[in-house]
């Protein structure tokens, strides 16, 4: 990938507390224009969270987020979020939510959205009857529609099964080389970051335990040499007990 | 072919126990069984039915009924869910008058009655003023739920994608209270009627209440079951609009679906 070195998101200190308890402590992240970096953790760990502060939909308790150099004080134009569950609202059909927050007008440009994620033939359907890799689909492209700078997946594949989520993984890693947007994707599949990811970081207590470098060359799959090196390493830290920072480049490959 | 009869036959079974009832009704009073003091026999309704059709006075009481019951309704339903909307959108508007209504809510309306009497005295205002009482609180409390239940999830989804204001309201707030908001018209359709009903009975001038009670009076026994099966019609062929508006405005939804086995038969 050819990446410029201005950074797109920029973060430092940021604290986040729900009552009186600290999800965030003290995080530091850097991430540059066109990246696609992938955050992993245990759950609970605040990866989710961390992705809603970067969306503007909350606010971080200290520090602040610097989005192309701005700080950012409401919702985060630029992004667009994917959630888990989709959020396709049930009683608009699968083209009116893509549309959501456009008008009419969008209609052309979404069928050719559609089409690109291969749903064209369901477009005057209802949420309800798609299957949920199918909603996932429509969510990624009403998120395309809004041509973002920066895409947020929140664990998108969560709740799909194995074989969905393989057509799924190519999906978003062909959009991404098209669109070339800055991308964070948080997921708990250490597999699915290394896949996809440029950079996977780990949080662990609240801050980066580790941000990895993967210099595989892209279609990545699962039996690439040094791709279950990588996916160890990884799985190694996340279940380390004391949280030493790292910051490893696996030049090795 | 047989598959065909057999499908008919089917389709004709929940009316078997209502057809052999009527029957049977006719007979027993035919026969005398029934004293025609008890209960008229069925062509002796349909024999009011007709006369009173021709003179008019039927299409007369009714049309009465239904312009108490829909201005009623009118009124009562929209106050009801405007303040659903604005104490189900609005802090500050909850917490100014959502204990107020709930304790008016406690108040049973009928009981008003005596009062509404010496208020309004026995004309149309009385009748109005207790059918939109009755009808003002489900509409207040299921459009005031359904807003305050809607899935935030959706709500901040709407925001993230550039909704707002009215947009937002609109798009994602109105349709996501809307199968809420439709209990609370179907519901308060019923107690519409109930209302009518003993507001008419008690006191008017006209209306299928006053047609009942004067037959009373006359010992019309047939023209007292009469106005017990209009109002019988009129409750159904709302509880119909309440269904229609369902099918027509909630067709995504996964319970309002045509052909859903919960529906057949009603």
């Amino acid at each position: 990938m050819v990446k410029t070195n201005t950074a797109h998101l920029q973060m430092s200190g940021i604290e986040k507390r729900f009552g009186s308890i600290k999800v965030l402590k003290g995080l530091d992240l850097t991430i540059h224009e066109g990246e696609f970096v992938a955050v992993v953790g245990k759950s609970g760990c605040g990866k989710s969270t961390l992705l809603r502060l970067i969306a503007g939909l909350d606010k971080p308790s200290s520090g602040t987020i610097f989005v192309a150099g701005e700080p950012l004080t409401t919702l985060n134009r630029e992004a667009r979020i994917v959630f888990q569950d989709g959020r396709l609202l049930p009683w608009k059909r699968v083209l009116d939510n893509v549309i959501l927050g456009l008008g009419k007008s969008a209609k052309d440009e979404a069928m050719k959205v559609l089409e690109d994620v291969g749903l064209v033939e369901r477009t005057e359907e209802w949420p309800g009857k798609l299957s949920g890799g199918q909603k996932q689909r429509v969510a990624l492209a009403r998120a395309l529609m809004h041509k973002p700078k920066i895409l947020l997946l929140d664990e998108p594949l969560g709740a799909l099964d194995a074989l969905t989520r393989m057509e799924m993984q190519k999906l978003m890693e062909r959009l991404w080389l098209k669109h070339q947007f800055t991308t964070l994707l948080v997921t708990h599949d250490v597999e699915e970051a290394v896949l996809l990811a440029d950079r996977v970081v780990l949080i662990k207590d609240g801050k980066i335990a580790s941000d990895v470098r993967v210099p595989l060359k892209r279609p990545r799959h699962k039996n690439q040499i040094g791709f279950g090196a990588i996916v160890e390493h990884i799985l190694q830290q996340i279940l380390e007990k004391k949280s030493e920072k790292t910051s490893a480049s696996l030049g090795y490959v | 072919m047989l598959k065909r009869i057999k499908q008919t036959a089917m389709n004709l079974r929940p009316w078997a126990i209502p057809v052999l009832l009527l029957m049977s009704w006719q007979l027993f009073t035919k026969w005398g069984l029934i004293s025609a003091r008890v209960l008229p026999a069925p062509t002796e309704v349909l024999a009011a039915f007709i006369d009173l059709l021709k003179t008019g006075e039927l299409i007369h009481h009714v049309w009465v009924s239904l312009w108490r019951a829909l201005t009623g309704f009118a009124i009562g339903g929209s106050i009801g869910f405007i303040f659903g909307l604005l104490n189900g959108l609005f802090r500050p508007a909850e917490m100014t008058f959502d204990t107020s209504i709930q304790m008016l809510r406690n108040i049973p309306h009928l009981a008003l009655v005596p009062l509404v009497i010496l208020w309004f005295g026995i004309g149309e205002e009385a009748k109005i003023f207790l059918v939109a009482v009755a009808v003002l609180f489900p509409v207040y409390l299921n459009t005031f739920h359904g807003i305050k239940n809607v899935d935030k999830g959706l709500m901040e989804m709407g925001k993230t994608y550039g909704l707002s204001g009215w947009s937002l309201f609109s798009q994602v707030i109105f349709p996501g209270a809307l199968s809420s908001i439709l209990v609370g018209v179907r519901y308060s359709l019923g107690v519409m009627w109930i209302t009518l009903i003993v507001a008419e009975t008690i006191s008017s001038t006209s209306g299928i209440g006053y047609m009942a009670m004067t037959a009373r009076e006359f010992y019309q026994m047939n023209v007292i079951v009469l106005a017990i099966l209009m109002y019988a019609l009129l409750g159904k062929v709302s509880d119909m609009i309440a269904r229609f508006m369902e099918r027509k405005w909630l067709v995504w939804h996964p319970s309002y679906q045509f052909g859903n086995t919960s529906d057949r038969g009603k």
